[in-house]
């Protein structure tokens, strides 16, 4: 018999995965639109997740469930760009499935890449998590530790020079052959 | 361009999330978490046995003796000072609060929260130039907040992170701070150093400790958000009384008068100016001990 205790555990458990799940995806492509490759991306959301699981009980208490993760994955992005280097992470199992032909996604984010490629850090963070992952302007400014009307400006001169990206034209025009 | 980045943005796969692995990887960071923990321990209390203990804590004012709890004795020449449960070992030199106008003017350990609204005697920069320093900040709110998330893990005490920031902050021309916290903690930690005698940074950063249960901090500023000194004004030391008592300390207030003809201790200080306080601000101190607070009467 499972008793409070165990219960709560559970419960937490279950709140966890519910949160990672609907997640994934986001902090995956915000990886990728950060400058990961797509499995660099996933290795780095799953870093994230790991982190904020071992503290699941802070991430439930943050005035803000979804800034404190993407704080959590800023964090873990810059330490991996200062260690150049992800770590290996031993996993208790092989994987199960065999390796599949990721050209398709290495092409989406060499895409991603050379369309972000004019944009400094700082504006890709606020494209990403502003423009992409759907953060207010307040959590925004929250993760990043600026003023609202600091992020504002950031995304205002970051869909401009997007919006004149050649490379972006591209996508949008489709092959010009 | 919007719909073409969104696009991008949808057409990534991520893939199932792979919850066996973090659960697997969290376990695996707990476990070590513990073990690290059970270490810190267990190298405290080799030392306490070899006797090193708290006798640097040693006698209060009050002869009470707080060599009954676990935290190592610093080591020669140096003191614990910090905020909440928190402490670095610093130079014993280094005194508490000397700023003008929320600058060190000499090496001193002060709490750096408040705004210069309004200063009609700042510091002379060669002055602040000259000194080393530990500035210390709540974590919780305004700029230390702001610093922590500019943060990364270094190492852990007592099972919370320590994180740091990477490089320096020209905070005042010519002067390099560097950051160091315990988020769970709240506290942030700002150290200059102007010699090399007077220590290093990764020597500070490196002797921080969480205090067990059992001990505490005096405060090491009033609610206002600095650190108060010598010559504090009646309103400045019924707020230091005042957030003594709300840190569950006993405030005893002790009036200095100054004998006719005396030019000393307290001369030319309005009744009620701050004088001293004994343990220093910032200090360690057993939960409900008494802090004496001197004033000029």
């Amino acid at each position: 018999m499972k008793g409070p205790t165990t219960g709560g555990a559970d419960l937490d458990e279950r709140d966890f995965e519910s949160y990672a799940a609907a997640r994934w995806p986001s902090l995956v492509r915000s990886g990728v639109f950060l400058g990961c490759s797509v499995e660099d991306a996933q290795d780095l959301a799953q870093s994230t997740l790991l982190r904020c699981h071992v503290a699941w009980s802070k991430v439930q208490r943050a005035d803000d469930r979804d800034a404190y993760v993407y704080q959590v994955l800023l964090n873990c992005l810059r330490d991996s760009r200062r260690r150049r280097w992800w770590g290996e992470r031993p996993t208790e199992r092989l994987p199960e499935e065999p390796v599949s032909d990721r050209s398709a996604e290495v092409d989406v984010a060499d895409a991603v890449h050379r369309a972000m490629a004019g944009l400094s850090n700082a504006h890709r963070e606020v494209v990403v998590l502003r423009y992409l992952a759907d953060l207010s302007a307040q959590q925004t400014a929250g993760v990043l530790g600026v003023e609202v009307g600091t992020v504002k400006s950031r995304l205002s001169r970051a869909l401009s020079r997007l919006s004149a990206d050649v490379h972006l034209l591209d996508l949008t025009e489709g092959p010009t052959t | 361009m919007n719909q073409s980045l969104r696009e991008l943005w949808d057409s990534i796969d991520a893939g199932p999330p792979p919850l066996t692995d973090v659960r697997a990887g969290s376990g695996r960071v707990r476990r070590r978490r513990r073990w690290v923990t059970t270490g810190s321990a267990a190298a405290v209390l080799a030392v306490v046995a070899g006797g090193l203990g708290a006798q640097e804590l040693g006698a209060d004012d009050q002869g009470t003796d707080v060599a009954s709890t676990s935290l190592p004795a610093a080591p020669d020449g140096l003191r614990w000072v910090g905020l909440g449960r928190v402490v670095v070992a610093v130079p014993d030199w280094w005194t508490t609060g000397e700023t003008q106008c929320l600058a060190p003017v000499e090496d001193t350990v002060y709490f750096d929260q408040a705004a210069v609204a309004e200063c009609s005697d700042p510091a002379p920069p060669a002055a602040v130039r000259e000194v080393s320093a530990l500035a210390v900040f709540d974590g919780k709110s305004g700029y230390g907040e702001a610093m922590l998330r500019e943060m990364e893990p270094v190492s852990e005490v007592a099972g919370r992170e320590v994180v740091e920031r990477e490089g320096c902050e020209e905070w005042f021309p010519g002067v390099c701070r560097r950051f160091f916290g315990v988020p769970d903690e709240g506290v942030v930690f700002a150290v200059t150093i102007a010699d090399e005698r007077d220590g290093s940074y990764e020597a500070i950063r490196d002797s921080v400790q969480v205090l067990p249960d059992g001990l505490a901090t005096v405060p090491l500023a009033v609610p206002a958000g600095f650190t108060p000194g010598r010559g504090s004004e009646r309103d400045i030391t019924d707020d230091l009384v005042a957030a003594i008592e709300a840190a569950g300390l006993d405030a005893q207030v002790e009036t200095v008068d100054t004998p006719p003809g005396d030019t000393g201790l307290s001369a030319d200080f309005r009744p009620g100016t701050l004088l001293e306080v004994s343990p220093s601000l910032g200090s360690v101190i057993e939960v409900g001990g008494t802090v004496t607070v001197r004033v000029s009467g």
